[in-house]
């Protein structure tokens, strides 16, 4: 199993046009659940140059002006002037909108209270112990990229520095571990700056406080900006669409995906919910110690409350019967729609956050997904003692190097 | 692997907005690449209420009456009756496609998406920094996994009864899903289908149950893989009248696992639809197919996902990456070296070998771009066994076509 081979993963920027769409989306979803938590919203977007077109199907007794959530949005990301590719305040903003089928709503609901699934699907989740976050460190490490970027161009340092950009992060592997971090592809979108000056920017200010000393080589490689002048970015450059992002949205490659999209959608959607759903199981497995990586699948069929398949898969890392580990998913967690929304507090505005620098492995309050309580609860089903703490490994893997905490 | 578990897929039918949205793109990607092989397209469409959008950049001398190609692709989709709610005739399209002449795309910089970063076949690399996935498995005669064969094999059905007339209210949309059990690593048998299907109004529900129930179910699964026990749920919904671009926005590239694997291999992320296959986020998924599909099919392994990356800067890949998951008969890493001898991976190499100027993409638009062996599809090909298992050393004896036999048999028995 000491195979070597390398992972790659990659984030996309706030202004990135399908990142644009994204937030734009879930900018609308907030707008209606800080109104009306009932509110049924499926809403797409669609940028391209200076047009942004908002489709989708909204049931609720909330108004919202969906225009100015739009220019709002846009305004947030930074699109304020026609020099980086869109003017939040001077672009078309066209609205289709209109009530959600009243086929589907009669398929949702249920006489006992309980929801039947809106649609059917196949979600995934995914945790690994490779870091404290219980994520995959390549998607980690891109996202915080992301971040990074974000926050360096708001704090007006660099002017010249503009909303779109993507990163890519290559790992190489050793068995089941990270072991360096071999290449970093960066390119950032900007205004008049010289090729040196950017360079020595991004790689001081943004990749360098990312980066973990430990894997760092010689070998490492920077890219920045590769394939040259990136003056044009943004919408102007390239259309966006909403849910085009769903790997950078969730583990990067590194576990399959059902293809439901997260951004627009009202959490009774089981895309999203039992996607979040499918992390929390994974993540608390692993936070267990019952397996140090996993992978959760769940199905739905459209109006059944409960799922129709839910499988479990350790990739042979398990310390427990994969069988009786669904059993005990079962027992200790309720993947129905309502269950999940209950059980996650689902219905409150909280996904525009969401909708930039992943879905997942980012410990806010609001991402309550991200919780372990159930760690303890899945260790007494199998009689298993508390042990030794998962960061405590960490602390042991990279002594005396700098951590990725935020 | 004694234990038993579930895998689920789904897949949707033609008139689902999304994949009206794919047939769009792709349609004017094959306008386009008739008139141009060395056309470079990147469209996106948005399907909403008696409105399509397509905005996109080409780089093409040819010239393309874009509405009409819509209107066209839009009519083959099934929307030709103005009760539907969405009509090829009467819906409103804006296009937002900017068209530059031959080689003058190529120099204007670097673009945030793969796709639109191109520059020519003439020895050229890839456009960026992608990842593409290729999987293949023996638990088909297709090599391909179970429940999403299963799940497109209805939704395929459920358009040809539609088509025929056979089941005459039917309408574009709808979507199906295979849960199918798996016990011992193999496919044992079929545990739940879900299947929801666009109908005319006033039919009743359990009229429709007992159709699609005759005409496409059993038309579709094998008898062999439904028991008593498989539980099926017809328009569980409820009504199914309102559907398509009223009921559900569209758009490209929003079904990356109906179109790949089902979620049975990991996915890069790059849609297909609407990009010309210079673009290795599709060209790159094509071969990967290959080279997977060719391994599988050599017996050299029962289930192999290729991961291919590559950047910008060179044609060659970054990484060629070959999982076997414990089923090889040969090293892992000596497929690793052999596979760049016998395949070539740079984007002009991948284009030559599946001759992939001269495909016609909008049949890869609906019901899967893998596992079909229909003229075109080239990926589907299993031409490179023989020299495949001589390169990897593996001496005599036959390939999996053989063990597929009885599969085959059970599959097609119907």
């Amino acid at each position: 199993m000491e195979r070597e081979y390398l992972m790659t993963a990659e984030s996309v920027f706030e202004g990135h046009p399908d990142k644009v769409a994204d937030q734009i989306s879930d900018a609308v979803l907030d707008a209606y659940l800080a109104l009306d938590p009932e509110a049924r919203v499926a809403c797409d977007t669609f940028v391209a140059k200076d047009l942004v077109v908002i489709g989708g199907e909204i049931t609720s007794r909330a108004r919202v002006s969906h225009e100015k959530v739009v220019r709002q949005k846009l305004r947030e990301i930074g699109y304020t002037d026609d020099s980086c590719g869109l003017n939040a305040d001077t672009c078309k903003v066209l609205i289709s909108i209109s009530p959600q089928s009243s086929n589907i709503a009669q398929g949702i609901r249920r006489d006992n209270g309980e929801l039947g699934a809106g649609d059917q699907g196949t979600m995934f989740g995914y945790a690994t112990d490779e870091t404290p976050e219980l994520m995959p460190l390549g998607i980690l490490l891109a996202h915080r990229l992301s971040q990074r970027h974000s926050e360096l161009r708001r704090s007006g340092r660099y002017r010249w520095l503009k909303p779109d950009g993507k990163t890519q992060v290559t790992i190489r592997y050793k068995g089941a571990g990270p072991v360096a971090v071999t290449k970093v592809v960066l390119s950032a979108h900007h205004g008049a700056v010289g090729a040196d000056e950017l360079r020595t920017a991004v790689v001081e200010e943004i990749i360098n406080p990312v980066v973990p000393n430990w894997l760092r080589q010689d070998t490492t490689t920077y890219l920045v900006n590769p394939a040259g002048e990136f003056t044009i970015g943004g919408p102007r450059a390239d259309t966006g669409l909403t849910g085009r992002k769903i790997i950078a949205d969730t583990y990067g490659g590194y576990c399959p995906h059902g293809g439901g999209a997260f951004s627009g959608k009202d959490p009774t959607k089981v895309d999203r919910s039992a996607t979040y759903m499918a992390r929390y199981i994974a993540k608390n497995i692993v936070a267990a110690e019952l397996a140090s990586r996993c992978t959760v699948q769940l199905s739905y069929a459209i109006g059944e409350p409960q799922p129709t398949s839910l499988m479990v898969d350790l990739h042979g890392t398990g310390r427990v019967n994969e069988s009786e580990l669904v059993e005990a998913v079962h027992r200790t967690f309720t993947p129905t729609p309502r269950g999940i929304i209950e059980s996650l507090d689902l219905m409150r505005p909280i996904y525009q956050q969401t909708a930039v620098f992943g879905h997942f492995g980012r410990e806010l309050t609001e991402f309550t997904w991200e919780r372990t309580d159930k760690a303890p609860v899945l260790r007494d089903c199998f009689g298993l003692q508390k042990s030794v703490r998962m960061h405590l490994k960490f602390g042991a893997n990279r002594s005396g190097s700098e951590s990725t905490d935020e | 692997m004694t234990r038993q578990y579930l895998v689920s897929a789904e897949s949707v039918c033609e008139g689902h907005p999304d994949k009206v949205a794919d047939r769009i793109s792709d349609a004017i990607v094959d306008s386009f690449l008739r008139r141009d092989p060395d056309a470079r397209v990147a469209c996106e469409t948005m399907v909403t209420i008696g409105l399509v959008l397509v905005a996109g950049e080409v780089t093409s001398d040819a010239s393309v009456n874009i509405r009409t190609v819509v209107r066209h692709a839009i009519r083959d989709t099934g929307y030709t009756r103005p009760e539907l709610g969405f009509d090829f005739r009467t819906c409103a399209i804006s296009v937002s496609v900017q068209q530059q002449e031959g080689e003058i795309g190529c120099t204007m910089g670097w673009r945030p998406d793969p796709c639109t970063y191109c520059p020519r076949y003439d020895g050229s690399g890839a456009s960026d920094q992608v990842i593409v996935f290729g999987y293949a498995t023996n638990e088909t005669p297709e090599y391909m996994p179970m429940p999403i064969m299963l799940a497109h094999r209805l939704c395929e059905q459920l358009g040809q009864v539609r088509k025929d007339g056979l089941v005459p209210y039917l309408r574009p949309d709808g979507k199906a899903q295979v849960t199918v059990e798996y016990s011992h690593g193999r496919p044992s048998r079929v545990a739940a289908i879900v299947l929801n299907a666009q109908h005319d109004s006033g039919v009743d529900r359990s009229h429709i149950e007992r159709d699609i129930s005759e005409c496409v179910i059993k038309q579709a699964i094998p008898g062999v893989l439904l028991d008593d026990r498989t539980e099926v749920y017809i328009n569980n919904g409820g009504q199914f009248v309102i559907g398509g671009p009223v009921n559900d926005t569209g758009l490209t590239g929003r079904k990356l696992a109906v179109d790949t694997y089902g979620g049975a291999c990991p996915h890069g992320g790059g849609a297909f639809s609407g990009k010309d296959p210079s673009k290795v986020d599709r060209s790159g998924a094509y071969m990967a197919r290959y080279i997977a599909k060719n391994i599988v099919a050599a017996g050299l392994a029962e289930r192999c996902t290729i991961q291919l990356s590559y950047a910008t800067e060179r044609a060659q890949p970054l990484s060629l990456t070959v999982d076997l998951h414990g089923t090889g008969i040969v090293g892992e890493e000596r497929l690793e070296q052999v596979v760049p001898i016998l395949f070539s991976l740079t984007p002009t190499g991948i284009a030559e070998t599946l001759s992939l100027q001269r495909s016609s993409y909008q049949k890869t638009a609906a019901y899967g771009h893998f596992g079909r062996e229909l003229p075109g599809f080239t990926w589907e090909k299993t031409d490179m066994t023989a020299i495949l298992r001589h390169y990897a050393g593996v001496k005599g004896g036959t390939d999996n076509g053989n063990r597929c036999q009885s599969a085959r048999g059970d599959l097609h028995s119907h």
